[in-house]
């Protein structure tokens, strides 16, 4: 319907400024003694006008559409331009380790930091165990990365639990195109106990990633000693 | 980390960063606890996002940052994150910018 209407707006258009043209040429619109505008004459100001308006009402139409067209257009471009394809993820999470099987971990982890720095800032280019650290601008070295493969890291076979939970990770994206509440997030993908599974809504897209599983994607601990925490991540 | 495109789970609603306008995003990190029997579950590490890095291929990657997210923790203690993507296209692009701290 909104489609014809500016056709018909159009026609009406073109009929009003023929039948006004004819009309000019077939009446007086001024009295010749008075010189006042008859009454014909106003029927022609108010076709004058409502042409007017046919036409200002009909450009505006086609200017609306116009544009929704560019938009339309774009929206296709860019959808096709930005497809989710080739998606990785990098995750930096902090982690407190103060489960009681994680404790002696921590405090090797950060005996370890501590000796690395020290090394560090007594000129040691090389600190064995330890495969990065950190500083902001002119500060003192603030942090200390330990790899998994390095030999403080929790131990597969002496620490199994303490290493399992350290040596792989993996984070899960739920989008949604229109957002939920919370409560109807199912966690984990089911949901929280006691929770109307019926009223959960299901993601439109949801991803997994993993790291740890290969040589390639290895976690990292970094010890922060500003904020004496513990940061995971994953690294190439 | 690695994904596999072909385990995601879609309802084809959203298949480009267009479809992120104003979308929601939930997010759970957990580690993997692996060759550990179920019984010896109890150990917790509940990791908190701090910096999510999104790269879709060849584009910068997107940011996501602890500021722009809210925590919520579920009753078994488990950590979740929600973040709202802007409405505008500009906006999701922005995420691309280095954050100023």
């Amino acid at each position: 319907m909104m489609g014809a209407l500016p056709t018909v707006l159009k026609y009406i258009g073109f009929s009003l400024t023929t039948g006004l043209g004819v009309l000019g040429l077939l009446v007086n619109f001024r009295d010749e003694h008075t010189r006042r505008v008859t009454k014909s004459g106003r029927w022609l100001i108010v076709g004058i006008i409502t042409s007017g308006l046919v036409v200002v009402a009909l450009q505006a139409i086609e200017d609306v559409q116009k544009k929704k067209e560019r938009e339309e257009l774009f929206e296709q471009q860019a959808q096709g331009q930005h497809l989710l394809r080739n998606v990785r993820l990098s995750c930096w999470a902090g982690i407190a380790l103060d489960d009681p099987v994680l404790v002696p971990v921590r405090d090797r982890l950060i005996a370890t930091a501590t000796r690395a720095r020290a090394a560090l800032i007594s000129g040691a280019d090389h600190v064995p165990g330890i495969c990065g650290w950190g500083r902001l601008d002119e500060r003192p070295i603030s942090q200390i990365s330990i790899c998994s493969d390095s030999p403080f890291y929790p131990d597969a076979v002496r620490e199994p639990r303490a290493s399992s939970m350290l040596r792989a990770m993996e984070v899960v994206l739920r989008f949604y195109r229109d957002p939920i509440r919370v409560d109807q997030y199912p966690v984990h993908g089911y949901g929280r106990p006691g929770t109307d599974i019926d009223k959960l809504v299901e993601p439109d897209l949801e991803m997994q990633f993993l790291t740890g599983y290969d040589s390639n994607l290895r976690l990292s601990v970094g010890y922060d000693f500003d904020t004496a925490a513990f940061e995971m991540y994953d690294r190439k | 980390m690695k994904t596999e495109p072909s385990l995601w789970s879609r309802s084809g609603k959203i298949v480009s960063l267009v479809n992120l306008r104003g979308a929601q995003l939930f997010i759970e990190a957990t580690p993997l606890p692996i060759g550990v029997e179920a019984s010896d579950g109890q150990v917790r590490v509940a990791p908190a996002i701090r910096t999510l890095l999104l790269r879709i291929g060849e584009l910068k990657g997107f940011g996501i940052r602890k500021a722009a997210m809210t925590r919520h923790v579920h009753t078994d203690r488990t950590t979740f994150f929600e973040f709202r993507f802007s409405p505008t296209m500009d906006g999701i692009l922005d995420l691309r910018k280095p954050a100023r701290e």
